[in-house]
This record gives C-alpha cells, structure tokens and sequence, in this order.
C-alpha cells in the first residue's frame, strides 16, 4: 500500500446559487477497484462528478488524482457520460480519435489504416474483436457503443492515469444486455483501472462493485464493502430515517362503488410490456419508477401519441385505439407532457393562444374567431387558477415555469377530461405553485375524473394519491394502496430488492 | 430558440419593470414610422418626381405580383415551412393558361381554372414529399423550384405565349380604375383580406401558427399537425395559381420570365413581415407593409440618381437589420 489511490478526495465543499450543494464529501478510490457512487435526486452526484471534470470550481477542499492535485483536461480522469457523447455518422475509429487526435502522416494526411489497427486492438482488449472500427456509429447497438464510448474514455488516460468515471452507463441499455456491458468494465478492472460507477440500479451496483459510497443531501453518508452489507442496508442510508407521515385523503371515496373508466389489458409498446391496469372515476393514482422504467411511455400509449403494439384499452366501456393524440382528446383523454419547453407549449404564443388550442372551435362563431369570448374565457381561467401576472395577451415564454405549468393544467381542465394525466408536473415548478397544481388535480377527482400522476417525488405521492403504481424495467412491479403508500414504502418499491430484480432477469 | 426562451425567463423580473417604455409598444409600429420617414426624406429630395402619382403608379404596378406571391409565401411560413417553389408555380400558372387559351383555343374561365388547379396540385405535391417523407421543406421546394423553372423554359421556349383572347375581355379584367387606382391593386387587396381572414381570424390560421411554433406541442395538443401542413402548401400552390392569373392578366401575355425572379424579393418581404405588428411572427399586414417600404424606398432611390444597385443594399439592410431589432426588442416585449 505504498502507492497513493486512484482518487482522494477530502472535505469538499460546493456551493451553487446559494445552495450548499456538497458539504464536506471524503471519497477514496483505489486501484482496480469499481466504486459504486449512489443518491436520490439532488444528493449531489452529478455536481461531485462535474468537480471532478472540472466543470465546477471547487470552494474548499482537495481532489487528488494519483497523490497529484487535479488539473482538469489533463487526462487525469477519463468520463464516460449518460448519453456516450458519440457522433453517430462518424465512425467508430474516428470517434475513438476525437478525444485525442488523429496520427497525421508527412502531408497532413490522417493515417486511417493505422487509426483503424488501433482501434481494433482497443477494442479487442476491451472483448469487442467483433466491432468494425471502420463501422459507422449509427449502425451498432448500444453495447458495442457503450464499448466505444468507453474505448475512446480509457484512450484519453494520459501517463499512467488509470481512472474512469461512468455516469450511469446501464441507462439506454435494455436489460438484457447489462452483462456484456459489466464484462467489459470487468476486464478494465483487471488491468488495473479504478472506476466511479454512478447508478440507481441496486442490483447492478451490488453485481459489479467492490464497495458502495452513499451520498445524500450533499453528505458523503458512508462507503461500504459490497460483500459486508445488504441491499436493504444501502436503501435506508439512502433514503435516511424519515418520520412516517400521517395520511391526509379524503375518506368518503372508500364509501362510494369505485367505477372503471380506464381499463388495459395485456398493454405493450416499444419498452413496456404486459401492462395490466384499471383506473377508476374520483381516483389519483399515482406512477412512479426510475429513469426508463416506461411512465412517461405508458401515458403517451394512453394519449395515442405512442404506439400500442399490443394488447387492448377499454375507455368508459368502449374498446378503444388512439392513432393519433386528436383521438384521445376527443374521447376525453388529457396529457400534461413532462417536457414542457419541448412539446407542451408553444413558446412564441400568448398564454391564452396556448390554453385555447386544444378546441378553437368553440370561440368561431359566425366565420370568426371570436376575440371577446376566447378573452373571456382565458381571463377566468387565469384568475381561477392563479397564473401571475393575470394577463393572457403576455408570450407564454415570458412566464415562471409554475405560471406556465398552472397554464399548462388549465388548458387541459377547461376541456373536463375524463382522465386527467400529469407527467412530472412538479418540474421546474416552485412549491406553492405545485400545492395550487395538486390541489386543483384533486378537485379534479373530486369532480369524478380520474387522474394519474407521473411523479419521482414520493412524498408528493404520498400526500396526494390514493394508489401508487411502481413501474421498473417496462413493467408494472408493485401497487401500494392507502395506508401502504408511504414516501418510505414507495421508494423502497421504486429501487427494489435484488430477489425481485433476478425474478426479472430471467 | 431554446437560449432565447432562457434568457426571457431570467431578466424577466427585471423587464417587467421595462415594459412601461415607450419603445417597447413602439416597436411593433416601427416600420410604419419607418415607410413615413422614408416618404419624406424622398418628397425632400426629389418633389418633383417622387411626390407624384406616376411614381405612385410604378410603386403599385410593382407592387401587386410581388405582394400576392408573397402572400402564397407567407402561408407555408406561418406553419412553419417554406416553399420556395412558389414563384416558379406562378410563371406555371399563367403560361398554362396562355397556352389553353392560345394554343388549344380554350374559353378564360376554363383555362384559368385548369391552371389555377394545377398551381393547387403542384402544392400539395410539395406538401405530400415534406410530410411524408420529412425532407426539409426548404430542400424538396428548391428541387421543385429547379425542376419548374426548366419545365417553363421547355414549355415556352423561352418566350412569352400570348393570351389570345378578344382584347376586350383582357381589357375588362385590367383597364379599369375605380377611384383612380388600378384594378390589379383591388385584385392584391382582396386576396389580402382573404389571407388576413384565413390566417388571423379562424381555427385554421392560429392551428398553422401553432404549428409553426413547436410541432411536436400541437402534436400532443391533439392537432394533426400533417395535415394541416399539407393544406397550407395546397393554399400556397393555389395563391401562387391566383398571382399567376392576375399576372396574365396585367401583362396580356405569358412571360417566362416573371416568376423565378420573385423568388428572392418575396421571400425578403416575407421574413420582414415579421419585424412589423406582431413581432416574430409572418403576419399579412406586415408583409404588405414590408412591400411597400421595400418598393417606395427602390423608387425613391432611383429617382434621387442613385445607383441602380443602391435598392438591392437596401432591401438587404432592410432585412439584416429589422429582424435583429425584432430579436433584441422581443427580450423585452410582451
């Protein structure tokens, strides 16, 4: 133990727009080690792994890299991220080089048979001899770029440097071929290279890494060895002992005869499989999984904006099928889309043009469409559901984003669908006006809609739903009902337990 | 777009407290005082030539092929394509029905109607190739564009195709003046508030600007985006066929040569309707004022001596510099 780790990190602190985001993290990574780094949402992962980049200036504290301090872009760390950062029509050669250069003969002239002789050995001693280096990026599948993306990481590692981080690598893969993916970083492991494995994913984590840091509230909780602790052990650190919290719904709805509306049976699409569902008049049900686990593709199956490739939907009674979201809004269907800016509104619009889209028909009378009434009704809108400042005539874009969201909510309501569903509502959206946007889609149900909201806030969850649906890998896994569906119990059931996750494996 | 949208969002606290300036609700009426200026810079410099009503009449008679081509221009834009093909459909439009009325003897409404329809099909073709086969709606009408203007030169030979019909019902359709101006401006005007009417005052208009703000959002809001676009290159081909027709009407003959040569002129009035009104977005009123700054400014400049490729500086300039003003001033804007 005479050499210095991989990677220390002592007492760091960040601090971002007045939130003191780490607080004082210790990490030590050693060689050949793989070193999971697991979080909720906003325990600060990803602002300890853009320090380490060197995206974010440190305010205090050391990084060392080898017994050296960290000097980002030397090639000290190599970072494979979420998304690979590949260009698909370049090939995969050329992809590899981009980090560090292509080998250029006397004339300028890039040596490609070298190039490509490289990246074929790289390759191969990553156990991808089957990739073509020559190949375009855009014609392999996601393992073999995952390969690459980390081929071209570990090429970037200048002079000994052996660290490598892989922010959530697992994320586009489909289940299946997580195992060709954990062979590569296996043999990386061998030769000696330390790894930071950023995940949601337990069961990965406990597959494949040798010990476990858990942040949380940008605290370094505690590293354990994988083979001393247990899966149950890693989510209460986690989640952290939280008070059980009394449920507040209202009662009566136990007394009246719950009525279908929505019923799917057998339901598959592209990720989610053998969806088996029903949704009654007057409820919330809540939705909730990790990242790709199939919520936001269920409600767009639901909205007909995703294809349905199998199975059967029955709406109020009647065997329905959606080709296009026009049919779901007339049959009664509405959709509050997760991303906002990019297909819930039109940002050049005025407010009340965006809320009054979805049926113009009603403000054309007599060959014009009808400034007093759409005004009218726009003005109302606003004042009932709070939007600040009260002026419809503003861009859509000039808006905060809970403004935007409590629009977004009124121009659904106003239609009074049958089933109301919210995906994500409470992104980029501030507390009180996620209170007004909950308490509206109670009232909703109150008023005999059924409404389903896509949530990761499981406390949320817990104060507005009356079930709570949890959604992994394309499937529904768990449903959690009344008194059942605590914050606590939620996010148990959302990371899972190893013995149901191997059920799903097989 | 999107760092646009950001930076509103940011400085937002801090325009609301702007917005009382004056410039602010000044500047979608800028370009109005924009042609004021300009017509009394040029009555000071030339009174003699520019403040009169054959100047009046140049501007005009320039003015009314450009002004319903762009008018076609402006449909495919407000959904958010374009369809440059457009001024080539119109020289399409008036040699076919030059040449049914000349070469196969057919009556005016039957040949007009036939090559309105063609301008009409020609559209949607466009429309059909952009929806559903989603190439760029600026690549596939170039092709088109190419492809019509080398059809032209087949078809005519390069040479105008008379209209022949009796002169007196030419002379109908183009001589008279009610009030003093010339018909042919009615013929703008009309197709004007049609326009107008399509795209500010019905379903259908706030569908296509929907549409050409975001896609996939009028997408999710349950409108078929697809076939609203095919309508506007339809409606686009079919003012492209009308502008055609008033063309053989004004000239008496089919030219060969009248289109293709729209095409850069009608897209500039086109963009620049959106620096007027309703800032950033291709409006009908701004696309007629656009034409008549564009044009009072080219007659003017002619006839203070300037050079005579003073007017393409101008309409460039003109173009460059609102659409950057519309840029900064809608960070502060309503």
């Amino acid at each position: 133990m005479n050499q210095p780790p991989l990677l220390s990190v002592a007492n760091l602190h960040k601090t971002l727009v007045g939130n003191h985001i780490l607080q004082g993290i210790d990490l030590t990574v050693k060689q050949a080690e793989i070193h999971a780094l697991m979080g909720g949402n906003g325990a600060g992962k990803s602002t300890l792994i853009k320090c380490l980049s060197g995206y974010w200036k440190i305010d205090k504290g050391t990084i060392n890299v080898n017994g050296d301090p960290l000097q980002p872009g030397r090639g000290q760390i190599a970072f494979v991220q979420q998304d690979l950062g590949l260009i698909q029509s370049l090939s995969v050669a050329e992809n590899i080089s981009l980090g560090v250069g292509y080998q250029t003969g006397r004339l300028a002239n890039i040596k490609w048979r070298e190039m490509n002789a490289a990246a074929g050995l790289l390759l191969e001693s990553l156990g991808h001899s089957g990739i073509d280096p020559r190949a375009e990026i855009g014609s392999l599948n996601l393992v073999q770029r995952t390969a690459v993306a980390i081929a071209r990481a570990t090429q970037s590692l200048k002079d000994g440097a052996k660290l490598l981080v892989l922010d959530e690598p697992t994320a586009a893969l489909p289940i299946t071929e997580i195992g060709a993916l954990f062979e590569t970083l296996e043999r990386l492991r061998a030769t000696g290279i330390g790894m930071i494995y950023v995940s949601h994913h337990l069961s990965e984590v406990f597959r494949l890494c040798d010990r476990i840091s858990v942040l949380r509230e940008g605290k370094l909780i505690a590293t354990e060895n994988t083979s001393t602790t247990s899966e149950a052990a890693i989510v209460e650190l986690m989640l952290g002992r939280k008070l059980q919290k009394t449920v507040k719904r209202s009662t009566d709805n136990e007394q009246k005869i719950p009525e279908p509306i929505l019923t799917l049976t057998d339901v598959c699409g592209q990720k989610i499989q053998h969806i088996n569902l029903t949704i009654h008049k007057g409820e919330v049900v809540g939705l909730t999984g990790l990242q790709g686990s199939g919520c936001t593709e269920l409600a767009e199956i639901i909205f007909g904006a995703q294809a349905c490739l199998a199975g059967q939907m029955v709406l109020d009674g009647q065997s329905v099928a959606f080709a296009h979201p026009a049919d779901a809004v007339v049959a009664g269907i509405a959709l509050v889309t997760e991303d906002r800016h990019g297909n819930g509104s039109f940002a050049e619009l005025s407010l009340g043009e965006n809320m009054t889209t979805t049926d113009l028909r009603r403000f054309f009378r007599k060959g014009w469409l009808s400034g007093t009434h759409e005004t009218a009704e726009v003005d109302g809108l606003v004042t009932d559901f709070n939007v600040q400042p009260p002026n419809g005539r503003r861009r859509f874009s000039s808006f905060s984003g809970g403004n935007q969201q409590k629009a977004i909510l009124a121009k659904w309501m106003r239609l009074q669908p049958k089933i109301m569903i919210c995906d994500q509502p409470d992104i980029g959206v501030d507390i009180g006006s996620k209170n007004a946007i909950y308490a509206a889609l109670r009232d909703a149900a109150e008023n005999g809609a059924a409404v389903i909201v896509i949530s990761n806030q499981h406390d949320d969850l817990e104060a507005i739903c009356d079930r709570v649906l949890i959604m992994r890998a394309g499937r529904i896994v768990a449903e959690l009902s009344g008194e059942d569906a605590t914050e606590h119990k939620i996010s148990f059931a959302t990371i899972g337990t190893q013995a149901e996750v191997k059920e799903l494996r097989l | 777009m999107t760092s646009q949208t950001n930076i509103t969002t940011k400085v937002d606290g801090q325009s609301q407290t702007r917005k009382t300036g004056w410039m602010v609700h000044a500047a979608p009426y800028g370009m109005v005082f924009l042609l004021i200026a300009e017509l009394i810079f040029f009555t000071a410099l030339a009174p003699d030539t520019f403040a009169t009503r054959a100047s009046f009449n140049v501007v005009v008679s320039n003015s009314v092929i450009l002004g319903l081509i762009v008018l076609a221009l402006l449909v495919p834009l407000i959904a958010g394509e374009i369809d440059a093909s457009l001024p080539a459909v119109l020289t399409v439009s008036s040699l076919s029905a030059a040449a049914l009325m000349s070469h196969l003897g057919w009556p005016l409404v039957p040949a007009v109607l036939a090559s309105v329809l063609v301008a009409t099909c020609i559209g949607l073709c466009n429309g059909l190739l952009v929806v559903k086969f989603r190439v760029p709606s600026l690549i596939t009408t170039l092709g088109s564009f190419t492809i019509l203007t080398a059809a032209i030169i087949g078809l005519a030979s390069g040479r105008v195709i008379e209209a022949r019909l009796p002169k007196e019902t030419l002379k109908l359709l183009s001589e008279p003046k009610p009030l003093g101006l010339p018909l042919t401006l009615y013929y703008l005007v009309i197709v004007a508030v049609i326009v107008w009417y399509a795209t500010e005052r019905t379903p259908l208009g706030r569908h296509w600007k929907a549409i050409g703000s975001s896609a996939p959002a009028a997408r999710m809001a349950g409108i078929r985006s697809d076939r609203y676009k095919l309508f506007a290159f339809a409606a686009g081909g079919f003012l492209a066929g009308i502008a055609g027709t008033v063309q053989l009407f004004k000239a008496q003959l089919g030219s060969p040569n009248v289109g293709p040569d729209l095409l850069f002129p009608g897209l500039t009035a086109a963009f620049l309707s959106a620096a007027a009104f309703k800032l950033g977005s291709y409006n009908v009123r701004g696309a007629i004022l656009s034409i008549a700054v564009i044009q009072f400014g080219i007659t003017g400049l002619i006839l203070i001596g300037s050079p005579y490729w003073m007017d393409q500086i101008f309409t460039g300039s003109a173009l460059i510099l609102s659409l950057a003003i519309v840029r900064v001033m809608r960070r502060s804007s309503l």
